[in-house]
């Protein structure tokens, strides 16, 4: 056998360059090879590598019981949540967790917010702070949801001014911020209609030191969510983003086009949005935050193609995307993709959309399991929950 | 003697390679000798404790880096990604190994991450026991202080 050349590599580089690009299930695992290595893992001053660790979250149920126009008339054991499944979004394995909580034997998990591989969940009428990588979880005694499904917009976020993350929540039926290290709440008007998305339903998406969530505009009749909503996390204060409207009805200022989710790309703000004439799913990115003009479309997927004959298109989430390599302006319209693909994914499924071959894949995920919350994205971390 | 531009490097076991300084100063290592000292930029820059196998493979990498870096349309990110792929894939252990020392004594950032990328991928599935043997690591615990982390976090195992 030839001996291994590995003994010699020094342990600084190990703990100092090896280590940082572990999962942080090995990590966990590795910490029992000797004292050095675990006090390395273990001390606050170990810096995981962040390439390559975005995932993304979602909970299902078996497709047979998910004939799910009157989900309420099933039995609480139908209801039940059966797995939460965490994928990597780059070798797209689902791997299931085990929910932190159960509560009851009847548990429903919603994922209210995300920031710095922390989640915000609510299972039942409780509120946690969990890190999914790690599975460290703890309540926040001072937020709760009444009525166990969270209906309004939610957020989480780190606060660096009082190192302590902030969520926005629910707490007595109020809209509330709150600290969750101190017991501090304030209550806050949220002046818009958000829509009741199936898959991302309340969870903001944090871009540029703003929670995002697309909504209603009121005064349109008829409208679906057709405008997108941001609250300033330093302000408290809420307006709407700017979007890039079809040319002919600029004048009005009134687009009827569904936007159907929000995700991020390239740190980038994207939406899909109902096509102009309605047969497919166009995915834009705002290159440039807050710059109308900036807005970009990046692909367009045909209902046809996504197999949709089955019924209304639904909603659909850019869930992450490969690099765009990002050209010097953003008028380009050439946009090319490494060997990733862009992920979207509708209320069940996920797809990988190939810009460069224009070619739609559909992943498989896990056999008789349906998609039946989340998709909300992080990235794998060992951030405390304390 | 190198002409202007170039830069002349010699391996611990007596080998010399021109190379054009931008390949050359890739290396942090190199380029703080040059910039301190002028004489280096003229003469022969000994390269301690690496070979002529191991240095011609640190040229090749840097080369493909250092052109890249100076024109984008040339080399693309994808080109590099697939150069740097095949690059580690067809190094056996002990070249690795050298490489890894080598391009951390150099300060080449971008090969010492590729490299140690290659062994974080090689080793992440692999059990404390076999890591121990990899790295060739005394277990430094006690069976109950071991028994006591794996109890803390069975799901990792």
């Amino acid at each position: 056998m030839v001996p291994s050349p590995f003994p010699r590599i020094p342990e600084e580089i190990i703990i100092a360059n090896i280590l940082p690009r572990l999962p942080v299930k090995t990590l966990f695992r590795f910490k029992c090879v000797c004292k050095s290595w675990q006090s390395s893992i273990s001390s606050d001053k170990f810096e995981l590598s962040t390439k390559g660790r975005e995932r993304a979250i979602f909970t299902t149920s078996h497709t047979d019981q998910i004939i799910c126009s009157r989900p309420y008339n099933l039995s609480k054991e139908k209801r039940r949540r059966k797995s939460i499944y965490s994928i990597d979004l780059h070798q797209l394995d689902p791997q299931e967790i085990p929910c932190p909580i159960k509560h009851n034997d009847y548990y429903v998990t919603y994922i209210l917010g995300s920031c710095n591989g922390l989640l915000l969940i609510s299972i039942y009428q409780n509120v946690y702070l969990w890190n999914p990588s790690t599975r460290c979880y703890r309540r926040i005694p001072h937020l709760n949801i009444i009525s166990g499904i969270p209906i309004r917009p939610s957020g989480l976020w780190y606060d660096k001014s009082s190192n302590d993350y902030k969520a926005l929540a629910e707490h007595n039926g109020d809209q509330v911020v709150a600290y969750l290290q101190r017991n501090k709440v304030t209550k806050i008007n949220f002046p818009y209609e958000i829509a009741a998305c199936k898959i991302t339903r309340s969870a903001g998406l944090l871009v540029n030191g703003c929670l995002h969530w697309i909504a209603k505009n009121t005064s349109a009749i008829g409208a679906g969510p057709n405008i997108i909503v941001r609250f300033d996390i330093s302000t408290y204060q809420f307006n709407e983003l700017p979007l890039l409207l079809d040319p002919a009805r600029e004048e009005n200022n009134d687009d009827n086009r569904f936007i159907l989710g929000l995700g991020v790309l390239d740190g980038c703000l994207c939406m899909c949005r109902d096509g102009k004439n309605w047969d497919r799913t166009e995915v834009l990115i705002m290159r440039e935050y807050g710059v109308k003009e900036s807005w970009t479309s990046l692909l367009h997927v045909l209902y046809w193609r996504r197999n949709m004959g089955r019924g209304p298109p639904g909603w659909l989430v850019p869930v992450l995307f490969g690099s765009t390599t990002r050209k010097s302006s953003y008028s380009t319209t050439t946009i090319t993709t490494e060997e990733e693909d862009i992920l979207v994914a509708d209320g069940s499924e996920i797809w990988a959309y190939n810009l460069r071959y224009d070619s739609l894949k559909k992943i498989e995920l896990i056999p008789y399991q349906n998609i039946q919350h989340g998709l909300v994205t992080y990235v794998e971390s060992l951030a405390s929950v304390l | 003697m190198a002409s202007k531009g170039n830069l002349t490097l010699k391996s611990c076991n007596g080998k010399e390679f021109i190379v054009e300084e931008k390949v050359a100063v890739m290396s942090t290592t190199i380029k703080n000798m040059v910039d301190v000292d002028d004489s280096f930029a003229q003469g022969v820059i000994p390269i301690i404790g690496v070979d002529g196998k191991i240095l011609a493979k640190l040229i090749e990498y840097c080369k493909e880096h250092a052109e890249a870096d100076e024109d984008e349309e040339v080399k693309s990110e994808e080109y590099l990604k697939k150069f740097d792929e095949k690059f580690v894939d067809e190094l056996n252990l002990n070249d690795l190994y050298d490489l890894l020392k080598a391009s951390n004594y150099l300060e080449i950032t971008k090969l010492l991450n590729l490299l140690c990328q290659k062994v974080a991928s090689m080793i992440k599935g692999k059990k404390p026991e076999e890591i121990r043997r990899i790295f060739n690591i005394k277990n430094d615990f006690t069976p109950e202080e071991e028994e006591e982390i794996n109890r803390q976090n069975p799901w990792a195992f």
